[in-house]
């Protein structure tokens, strides 16, 4: 069994659960029916991607899938905080899905070149499907952005807002060193998070949106220019001791808004763990 | 040719098993009929989505957060396709769904109740699927035939919801004992509301939707037909009903009238049940947060070059 390999695929799926549920949460009640419909399938896709995952990591350690989504504790969980945050508005969720979808396609670009035979297969197969997830989400910021004021002003509060928790989706894994001397990831959450910066930031510019990054959520490496070029940050920036918003993540350490997440998640499974369902 | 004689033409050929079609001519009754009958229809499914998403964040596999996003997913579907019938006859979507989340409009009595627990998750899919699926497939005779059709596609969904339902209650029924409670309890607090679902002893002079056979059947026929068919299914997984108690007479499972309370059902036909107001508020508020999204998909792009 690959440790290392475990720690990866957990915190993928983490990724996409916990990202799933919070989707989830919107069936019945979006904007209109249509999108209800369309945004529920994407929903399930992510919790169908969590399944796959987990499911690979079942083969390594032996646990069922089901106990791994459902029967560790909260600090056991290795999502991005961003992952756990509420809906909000739709301005954000839609935010949330674009930045967040771009995102897992370039860490899915990295995996098809992956060591391991069915995580690069997994890999293709997720990213074929995350596609048409930001098919729709690009429809969306596109109507947002060139749309009417009112909307135009959340999305930009949301891009704000949402560019600076991405820093947490590219936090190192646990014990990534060695997944990448292995051979399981061919390209480090540093080096990725970099090529995101700068992918998220001439989209957000494109939208005319705020493609500020707030030095709070990605280190100071990453502070780009409002012009899109990455600039370079001071290193030990004075004051910064407490950890940036949304990071934490990959090593366990949540926010409130997970503490509630997992309570509401696991609440069936933990009422009787022996049962099957 | 008078509107009289016009009207007793059309009640011969629907009397007769004739269909009617949108564009067809149609006595105002009739169609005001017709319509507040599948509008209430769209508003139940767009209503029922709400108690079983209430569960969602607590199915306890992922598989089973899949299925149930998915059939949640169905229903809100359902009121889409039931909406864009119901505007055929006269009345936009936006005034249907404003006179629901105003109050004006009504919704099935199931959906005015809470849901505590996955053991609702059971009842629902199973019990109150397979009632809606009784009048449902009832009213696949109906005279107003673009509504058969939506049906059609309605009810073979709803065959797969009710196998899903059936498969979550078998699970809980030969689990552990606390899973059997679950089922338990959550039947104890749905039994009376599934069997007010059929509505009470129909008069048959006086309604119209029957005369004119957009129903084709009575609701005390429908109830009759549920007992039969599901009584037995949950003696035999060894639960309990609640009251009012069913009881074999002349080979049918049966009801005594008088055990029967219909005040609850009463008071849901005012909009005053358990949940009414607070989820017409929810879906108020929702609809009104919302405005800027409407306005943001109806204006044309005004990005500036």
């Amino acid at each position: 069994m690959s440790e290392s390999l475990v720690a990866m695929v957990t915190a993928l799926g983490d990724d996409e659960l916990i990202l799933g549920h919070r989707h989830a949460e919107w069936t019945g009640f979006a904007p209109y029916i249509e999108e209800d419909v369309a945004f529920s399938s994407i929903a399930q896709d992510e919790i169908g991607h969590a399944a796959a995952y987990y499911s690979l990591a079942s083969t390594l350690t032996g646990l069922t899938r089901d106990a791994i989504a459902l029967g560790r504790s909260a600090g056991e969980y290795r999502h991005a905080v961003l992952c756990e945050r509420p809906n909000s508005d739709w301005a954000y969720t839609i935010t949330r899905q674009w930045l967040y979808d771009r995102a897992d396609c370039l860490r899915l670009t990295a995996l098809e070149e992956s060591e391991h035979d069915d995580l690069r297969h997994l890999a293709t197969k997720i990213r074929r499907e995350e596609r048409y997830h930001l098919i729709h989400a690009d429809m969306w910021m596109e109507r947002i952005a060139h749309g009417p004021m009112e909307g135009r002003s959340k999305l930009s509060r949301a891009a704000t807002t949402v560019l600076s928790a991405t820093a947490g989706l590219f936090e190192p894994f646990e014990r990534e060193a060695a997944a990448i001397s292995e051979g399981w990831l061919t390209v480090s959450s540093e080096e990725l998070g970099r090529r995101f910066v700068s992918e998220a930031v001439d989209a957000l510019d494109g939208l005319g949106l705020p493609a500020e990054v707030s030095p709070g959520g990605w280190r100071a490496e990453f502070v780009a220019s409002s012009s899109g070029d990455l600039i370079a940050g001071d290193q030990s920036a004075p004051g910064e001791a407490i950890a940036p918003a949304g990071l934490g993540g990959r090593s366990g350490h949540h926010s409130h808004d997970f503490s509630s997440l997992w309570a509401d998640m696991t609440r069936t499974y933990r009422a009787d763990p022996k049962a099957t369902w | 040719m008078t509107y009289d004689q016009r009207v007793n033409g059309f009640r011969g050929y629907v009397g007769a098993g004739g269909k009617v079609e949108a564009t067809d001519w149609m006595p105002d009754d009739y169609r005001a009929g017709v319509l507040k009958f599948i509008e209430m229809h769209a508003n139940s499914e767009m209503m029922g989505a709400i108690p079983e998403r209430e569960q969602i964040p607590h199915a306890p596999s992922l598989l089973r957060k899949m299925s149930l996003t998915a059939k949640v997913q169905d229903e809100v579907g359902h009121s889409q396709l039931l909406y864009r019938i119901a505007e055929d006859l006269g009345k936009s979507r936006e005034t249907m769904y404003l006179d629901l989340v105003n109050g004006r409009s009504k919704f099935h009595n199931v959906f005015h109740y809470p849901t505590r627990h996955w053991g609702d998750v059971a009842v629902i899919g199973w019990l109150i699927d397979g009632a809606a699926l009784v009048t449902q497939a009832a009213l696949l005779e109906s005279s107003y035939a673009p509504y058969t059709r939506v049906l059609k596609r309605i009810c073979a969904e709803e065959q797969l919801h009710l196998r899903h339902g059936e498969d979550i209650t078998l699970e809980l029924a030969s689990g552990t004992d606390k899973q059997r409670a679950m089922f338990q309890d959550a039947l104890d607090r749905w039994w009376l509301p599934i069997v007010h679902f059929f509505g009470p002893k129909s008069n048959v002079d006086k309604d119209l939707l029957l005369r004119w056979k957009v129903k084709t059947r009575t609701n005390e026929d429908l109830r009759a037909e549920f007992l039969d068919r599901y009584v037995p299914k949950v003696l035999e997984l060894a639960f309990t009903f609640p009251v009012p108690v069913p009881y074999e007479s002349g080979g049918h499972w049966v009801l005594r009238e008088d055990a029967i309370d219909w005040a609850p059902l009463d008071a849901i036909k005012r909009n005053q049940g358990p949940e009414t107001a607070r989820r017409l508020e929810l879906r108020r508020r929702t609809y009104e947060q919302h405005a800027w999204v409407r306005q943001a998909l109806a204006e044309p792009s005004t990005q500036v070059v």
